[in-house]
C-alpha cells in the first residue's frame, strides 16, 4: 500500500477537491483506495456522503482498530476513513513517547491495511502541528496544492523546512497548480516563474465551476460523466503523480 | 478485514418482488438502477476445470465474471474480445492469473445460459448515501427440459460500514416470507438446470465401477464403453480445433482401448479381435502427427526460456514452419474423422460392445473377471521387473523405451481394474509405478524431442543469416536436451530400485495374491 498525502499549511487551496477525486481516479482504474479524512472538518468525507460512527474514538484509534470505522462510498473499490475530532489531539495521546517514534505513529496505524488496499489517500487538515509531521513521516509521496500567488508559495516554503527539520526525504514532495485562471496575469507571472522547477508537475487544474460545485452536488466530479473536463484533468494528475513518484 | 456479507434469499413460488420494495421504502429511499434482461452464459473448460474447484465463470458480451457458487464475485474481466477462450487472449489481471492456474491450455466454453431479469437498487439513507445493495432476480434456464422458471432470488450486499442497515433489510425479508436459499450453491444449481451437460460429466480420470465379481465380458463393455464414449465426446473438439486438449484425450482412450484389446487378446473372438485391433491401430497413427506438433508448440515457452535471448529469434521460422506443418495434418486428420472408416469402426465397435448376440456375451467370457486381472497383472509385473533389471548405465536407451511401454500396459491394467482391489494399496502402488513411469516418461520425451531437434538441424541448407541463427538455437537446444536426458538416466537406477523394492513387491502381492500353487505351499509348510 503506498500512501499518498494531499497536504498544505494554506486552507482554501484545493486539498479536499484533489483528494476527494484523485481517490475517485485511482480506484475506477481498478485500484483500492481507502481516502483517509484526517480534516476534522470532514470535508471529504460529506463529499462522499458519509457521517462518522458515533462510537468513533481517539483510544480504539490508537489500539490500531480503525478498519471499524471505514465505510464504503458509493463507488467500488473506494472505502473512507471519515473524519473524526480526535486526529487533532494525537500528539496529547501520545506525550509520554519519543519524538521519533511519535512521528512514525501514522505509519503504523495504517500498516494492518496494507493488504487490502494499494492506496492510502490522505486528506490533510490545514496546518503544521504535530499531526502535520507524522503525516509526512508516513506518506510515501506528499503533494501540495499551490495557487498561483504568492501567500500558497509561502506554504510550500514552509513544507520544505519542515521536511528538512525533521530529516525526512525531500524528494517524496510534489507540487501542482491549483485552481488555476489564465486571465490573471499573477496567476500567468508566478506560473511562468516557477513552473519549470522539477518539485512542480506539468499538470494543472484550473479554477472550474465543477470542482467548485462539488459542494452540491456532493460526489466527484467524474461519478456525473467521465467525458467531464475536471474529471479528465483530475485523471491527467493521477497518470503524472504515479509516474513520476509511485512506480516501483 | 472481515469479509462482506452476502445473504441471498428465495421467494416463494407465487409472491410478488413489488410489496416487499414498498415495504423497503419505509425505511430507505430506493433507487432502482434500471433492470437487466439478459442472458448469463456460464463458461468452463470441457472437463469442468473451474466447476471442480467450486467456480463459476459467468459472461455476457465481452466481460467474464469468476463467481462463487453462491454468486458472490471474485473479480471480473471487462474487455474480451469476440472468440478469445483461453487465458492468454485475456489482458493481465487478477482473475486471469487465477484463471490460468486452473484452466492452463483448456479452453473456456459455453456450457450452459440462463435468461435473467435483474433489477438492481441501491438502498440510500437521508443523506441520499447508498448503505446496502440488492439485486432481485428471475431466472429461465435456457434449454430443452428447462424448467420453466425458477423462484424469485433476491441478493442482498453489506457495504463496509453499514452493517445495521445490512440486519434490517436481511430482518425484513424474512418477515415477508423469504427464505433463505438451503443451498449455497445454489447459482451453480440454477446454471445449469436446463443444460445439456450435467456438471462433471466428463473428468480427466479414468474411473469405472466394475462389481467385485463382474466377469469378463462385463468388464470389457463397460471398459470400453467408457472409453467410446470418451472417444466419441472428443471427436468434435478435435475436428474443431477447440484446445489442444481434446486431441489429446481422444488420443489416450484409443491408447486405453488398445492396450485392453491387446492384454486381453485371449479373451476376444479372433477375428473380431484382430479387426479392431488393427482399426484403432490406424486410428492412433492418424492423430500421432498432429499432437506430435502440438507437444512442441506447448513447449515453446519452456524451449525459449533454455536459450539466452540472443538466440531466441532462432526459433522463429522453427515454430512458423510447425505452425504451418499443423494446418497441414490438421486438415488430414479432419478427413479421416469424416472418413467412412472412422464412422465404421466406431458404429461396428458399438455393436459389438452392446449388441444381445455379441460374443462378449457368449461362455468363454463367462469367467472370473478378478482371476484374469490378477493374472495379467502379475505377468506385466514380472515382464516389467525382467525388463528393468536386463538395464544397465550404459546399455542402449530402446531398453529404457521398451521398459516405459511394459510400465505403461502396468499402468493401464492396474487402472482398468481399480475398482476390483483394496483403494487404498492400489492407489500407493499405483503411485510408486507412477514415479517410475515419469522417469521413464521424461527420457522418452527427450529423446523423440532430440531426434527430431536433429533431424531438422540436419535438413538445414544454405548458410544466411537466418539459417546460421536457426541453427545456433537448435544447437543450443540439444545441447540442454542431452544434459537433461543425461540426468533422467542417472537417476534411472535409484526410480528402479525404489519401484522394484520387496516392499513394494509385497504390497502388490498384498493386493493380487500369488501365484504359487496350492500344493506347493503345502509343500513348504
Ligand atoms: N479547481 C477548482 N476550481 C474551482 N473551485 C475549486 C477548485 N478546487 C477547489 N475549489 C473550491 O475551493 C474551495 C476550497 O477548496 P478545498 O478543496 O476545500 O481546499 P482545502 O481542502 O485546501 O481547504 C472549495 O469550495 C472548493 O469547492
Ligand atoms: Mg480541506
Amino acid at each position: 500500500m503506498k500512501i499518498v498525502a494531499v497536504y498544505s499549511s494554506k486552507g482554501g487551496v484545493g486539498k479536499t477537491a484533489t483528494a476527494v477525486n484523485l481517490a475517485y481516479v485511482a480506484s475506477r482504474s481498478g485500484q483500492r483506495v481507502l481516502l483517509c479524512d484526517l480534516d476534522p472538518q470532514g470535508a471529504a468525507s460529506f463529499y462522499y456522503r458519509i457521517k462518522p460512527k458515533k462510537s468513533f474514538n481517539r483510544d480504539r484509534l490508537l489500539q490500531g482498530r480503525f478498519e471499524q470505522y471505514i465505510r464504503a462510498t458509493d463507488f467500488d473499490g473506494l472505502d473512507l476513513l471519515p473524519a473524526h475530532f480526535s486526529f487533532r489531539n494525537l500528539d496529547l495521546a501520545l506525550r509520554d513517547e519519543k519524538q521519533a517514534k511519535k512521528r512514525r505513529v501514522l505509519g503504523k496505524l495504517l500498516q494492518p491495511l496494507a493488504k487490502d488496499y494499494d492506496y492510502a489517500i490522505l486528506d490533510c487538515p490545514p496546518n503544521l502541528t504535530f499531526l502535520s509531521e507524522t503525516i509526512v513521516t508516513a506518506a510515501d509521496c506528499v503533494i501540495t496544492p499551490v495557487i498561483p500567488t504568492t501567500l500558497s508559495l509561502l506554504a510550500l516554503e514552509q513544507l520544505i523546512k519542515l521536511l528538512k527539520k525533521i530529516d525526512c526525504d525531500r524528494r517524496k514532495l510534489i507540487s501542482f497548480f491549483s485552481m488555476v485562471e489564465r486571465r490573471k496575469s499573477m496567476h500567468q507571472q508566478i506560473m511562468e516563474k516557477y513552473g519549470g522547477y522539477p518539485i512542480f508537475l506539468q499538470t494543472v487544474i484550473p479554477f472550474m465551476a465543477e470542482i467548485e460545485k462539488m459542494g452540491l452536488s456532493r460526489q466527484p466530479v467524474g461519478a456525473g460523466g467521465q467525458q467531464s473536463p475536471a474529471h479528465r484533468a483530475y485523471e491527467l494528475l493521477w497518470q503524472e503523480i504515479r509516474q513520476k513518484k509511485l512506480a516501483t | 478485514m472481515e469479509p462482506l456479507r452476502q445473504l441471498a434469499l428465495v421467494f416463494q413460488p407465487a409472491m410478488e418482488a413489488e410489496p416487499l420494495i414498498e415495504q423497503l421504502r419505509h425505511l430507505f429511499i430506493v433507487e432502482e438502477q434500471g433492470r437487466q434482461d439478459d442472458s448469463e452464459t456460464f463458461y468452463d473448460t470441457f472437463d469442468w476445470r473451474l466447476y471442480r474447484k467450486q467456480l463459476l465463470c459467468v459472461g455476457a458480451g465481452r466481460s467474464r465474471s469468476l463467481l462463487s457458487f453462491d454468486g458472490t464475485q471474485h473479480g471480473m474481466i471487462d474487455d474480451l474480445g469476440p472468440g478469445r477462450k483461453f487465458w492468454w487472449e485475456m489482458t493481465p489481471s487478477e482473475v486471469r492469473e487465477t484463471l490460468r492456474e486452473i484452466i492452463d491450455v483448456r479452453a473456456l466454453l459455453p456450457m450452459a445460459a440462463l435468461e435473467t431479469d435483474k433489477r438492481h437498487c441501491r438502498l440510500l439513507n437521508d443523506d441520499e448515501k447508498t448503505v446496502v445493495r440488492l439485486t432481485i432476480r428471475a431466472d429461465v434456464p435456457v434449454g430443452d427440459g428447462a424448467p420453466d422458471q425458477l423462484a424469485k432470488v433476491v441478493t442482498i450486499d453489506e457495504l463496509r460500514g453499514y452493517q445495521e442497515a445490512f440486519d434490517t433489510v436481511h430482518r425484513l425479508c424474512v418477515a415477508y416470507g423469504l427464505t433463505p436459499l438451503d443451498s449455497d450453491s445454489w447459482l451453480a444449481q440454477r446454471a445449469f438446470s436446463g443444460s445439456p451437460r450435467t456438471p462433471l460429466d466428463y473428468g480427466d480420470k479414468f474411473r469405472v465401477e466394475l462389481a467385485r465379481d463382474s466377469d469378463i465380458g462385463t468388464a470389457i463393455v463397460q471398459i470400453c464403453g467408457y472409453l467410446l464414449r470418451e472417444i466419441e465426446f472428443n471427436r468434435q473438439g478435435v475436428y474443431d480445433d477447440v484446445d489442444t486438449e481434446f486431441l489429446h484425450d481422444f488420443r489416450i482412450a484409443i491408447r486405453r482401448t488398445r492396450s485392453l484389446l491387446s492384454l486381453l487378446k485371449k479373451q476376444l473372438p479372433i477375428r473380431e479381435g484382430s479387426y479392431f485391433r488393427r482399426e484403432f491401430k490406424w486410428l492412433g497413427g492418424v492423430t500421432g502427427k498432429l499432437r506430435d506438433i502440438d507437444v512442441y508448440l506447448l513447449q515453446k515457452e519452456a524451449y525459449l526460456a533454455m536459450l539466452p535471448s540472443r538466440l531466441r529469434p532462432g526459433l522463429d521460422g522453427f515454430f512458423a514452419d510447425l505452425e504451418q506443418h499443423r494446418r497441414h495434418e490438421l486438415k488430414l486428420l479432419r478427413r479421416h474423422l469424416s472418413s467412412k472408416r472412422y464412422r465404421s469402426l466406431l458404429s461396428d465397435w458399438r455393436t459389438f460392445l452392446v449388441a444381445d448376440d455379441s460374443p462378449l456375451f457368449g461362455e468363454s467370457s463367462r469367467k472370473s473377471c478378478r482371476e484374469l486381472a490378477d493374472r495379467t497383472i502379475r505377468k506385466r509385473f514380472r515382464a516389467f521387473l525382467r525388463n528393468g533389471e536386463a538395464i544397465t548405465d550404459d546399455g542402449p536407451d530402446s531398453d529404457m523405451h521398451n521398459l516405459r511401454i511394459q510400465g505403461k500396459k502396468l499402468r493401464y491394467l492396474l487402472e482398468f481394474f481399480r475398482s476390483l482391489y483394496d483403494e487404498k494399496s492400489l492407489e500407493q502402488f499405483v503411485k510408486q509405478l507412477k514415479k517410475m513411469q515419469d522417469n521413464l516418461g521424461d527420457f522418452n520425451d527427450l529423446c523423440v524431442q532430440e531426434e527430431m531437434l536433429g533431424a531438422r538441424l540436419d535438413g538445414l541448407g544454405g548458410n544466411g543469416r537466418r539459417v546460421l541463427l536457426q541453427a545456433a538455437a537448435l544447437g543450443g537446444l540439444l545441447t540442454v536436451q542431452a544434459k537433461k536426458r543425461g540426468a533422467l538416466r542417472d537417476q534411472f537406477a535409484a526410480t528402479y530400485a525404489a519401484f522394484s523394492s520387496s516392499q513394494n513387491r509385497e504390497l502388490l502381492v498384498s493386493l493380487i495374491g500369488s501365484d504359487q500353487r496350492p500344493e506347493e505351499r503345502a509343500g513348504r509348510q
